[in-house]
């Protein structure tokens, strides 16, 4: 019994010492099975063992007391998407004393959807060298930084916009597009579907300028003309048109049309061709009109001659 | 040309018209006029005639621009005759005329030089 007794009794001193000393350290022991869940990309979902004896729970995040809480669990709201927070939690008692701290546990929010894929793209020639392309705004949550076009595999360039215009091409090549979107935080959409052009072929040299026909007979009209102002390839000759045929290829800038029918109109048409043998527009149209026929036949000879007085 | 001509139209009204072309229209010219003849006085002659109003081929003429006078002496060789520019008058005067008997005839001209035949002939006594 001797031993029973002094257990007894060392646990009566004990209990004594305890009740003895007003603010007490309080102990509850630290709380349990700390469990942190991210809710998204701004919340963090806490909940955690009771502790006996609490009357309330402090959430540290990070370090820091953030809240304090009755229930056992809680939610962190208001945070940044993608981050990780360490949590611990430690119960209080009504005398406002703490206990140890918990576990650390460790939690990432969500992180905001990345943009959406550029639809709608469009891929549209303008001329020989040059392809516009334009396409819908991608949504994203955090907002749309920029997006980043690719020709043929290859990044093309970044735009704030929804519309890009890629120059410098080759004529009569065909190109592939596709564009993806970046958003403020860095999240890239996936590239968009792809769209293709073909750039024109490229244009002739302009056509002549003051062209002018002038009837010379009955038979023949005599064309000039000026060459074109500028050409991006040199003008190395012209083709004309009689009636919208074409009725020859001169190298200077004349041409003698004969054998024409008498007092007929006939409408002309000059054409530059450059050193690529590629011709341009034809020049506007001017027309003459042939002279009438040569008067071969003379008068009738005079009749009723006669001597007068003189 | 002419001889052509000639002898197409002229020759066959010569005889015929002779004696009327004496009487009406051979003048003396210069201080002589109107006194009997000198051998080597010289006479004028004019002549009038009708303007064509059509080409060769019938069509309506519209360029008519003048007309030439041509005259030679009968028995003169062929090519020998002499060619006034009259003019556009339908009516010319020769002058210097030695007495004889000559050949005269005309033709018309279009503003691009084209010539007609030669009209009849009309045979003129000039002189006394």
């Amino acid at each position: 019994m001797r031993p029973i007794r002094f257990t007894f009794v060392a646990l009566l001193i004990l209990t004594a010492g305890t009740l003895a000393r007003p603010h007490a350290a309080f102990d509850p022991g630290k709380p349990k099975d700390l469990k942190a869940t991210a809710d998204g990309p701004y919340a963090v979902d806490l909940d955690w063992r009771r502790v006996r004896g609490s009357e309330g729970y402090y959430i540290y995040r990070d370090g820091s007391r953030v809240a304090e809480t009755t229930p056992t669990d809680y939610r962190d709201e208001g945070l940044q998407p993608a981050t990780t927070y360490v949590y611990r939690v430690s119960a209080f008692d009504d005398d406002g004393d703490e206990g140890d701290l918990s576990d650390a546990v460790q939690v990432t929010t969500e992180a905001l959807p990345g943009p959406s894929v550029p639809d709608d793209l469009v891929a549209i020639a303008v001329g020989p060298y040059r392809i516009d392309l334009v396409w819908s705004p991608s949504e994203s949550e955090s907002g749309i930084e920029f997006y980043r076009v690719f020709r043929d595999g290859n990044e093309l360039a970044t735009t704030v916009n929804t519309a890009h215009e890629d120059s410098n091409l080759d004529p009569e090549t065909r190109y592939q597009y596709r564009v993806l979107a970046v958003d403020i935080l860095g999240n890239e959409s996936d590239l968009s579907e792809p769209a293709s052009a073909t750039t024109e072929a490229e244009p002739g040299p302009p056509p002549p300028r003051n062209l002018t026909a002038i009837a010379e007979s009955s038979t023949q009209i005599n064309l000039a003309w000026n060459p074109p102002a500028a050409s991006t390839h040199p003008v190395q000759g012209y083709n004309v048109y009689r009636e919208g045929e074409p009725i020859g290829f001169v190298l200077s800038t004349a041409f003698v049309d004969t054998g024409l029918s008498p007092e007929t109109t006939y409408r002309y048409a000059v054409s530059s061709v450059d050193t690529r043998e590629v011709e341009g527009e034809l020049s506007d149209e001017v027309s003459a009109t042939t002279d009438a026929p040569t008067d071969v036949i003379p008068p009738a000879a005079p009749t009723g001659l006669r001597l007068v007085g003189g | 040309m002419w001889r052509e001509r000639y002898m197409k139209t002229g020759a066959p009204a010569l005889g015929a018209v002779l004696v009327l072309a004496l009487a009406a229209g051979c003048t003396p010219d210069g201080p002589g006029a109107g006194i009997p003849t000198h051998p080597t006085d010289t006479y004028s002659v004019t002549l009038e005639w009708d303007a064509p109003t059509v080409d060769a081929v019938g069509r309506p003429l519209d360029d008519l621009s003048g007309y030439r006078l041509y005259y030679r002496e009968v028995g003169s060789p062929a090519g020998s005759e002499t060619m006034f520019e009259v003019g556009a008058a339908t009516r010319a005067t020769v002058q210097g005329l030695s007495a004889g008997e000559y050949l005269f005839a005309v033709t018309a001209l279009d503003v691009l030089g084209n010539e007609s035949e030669l009209s009849d002939a009309l045979p003129v006594q000039v002189g006394p």
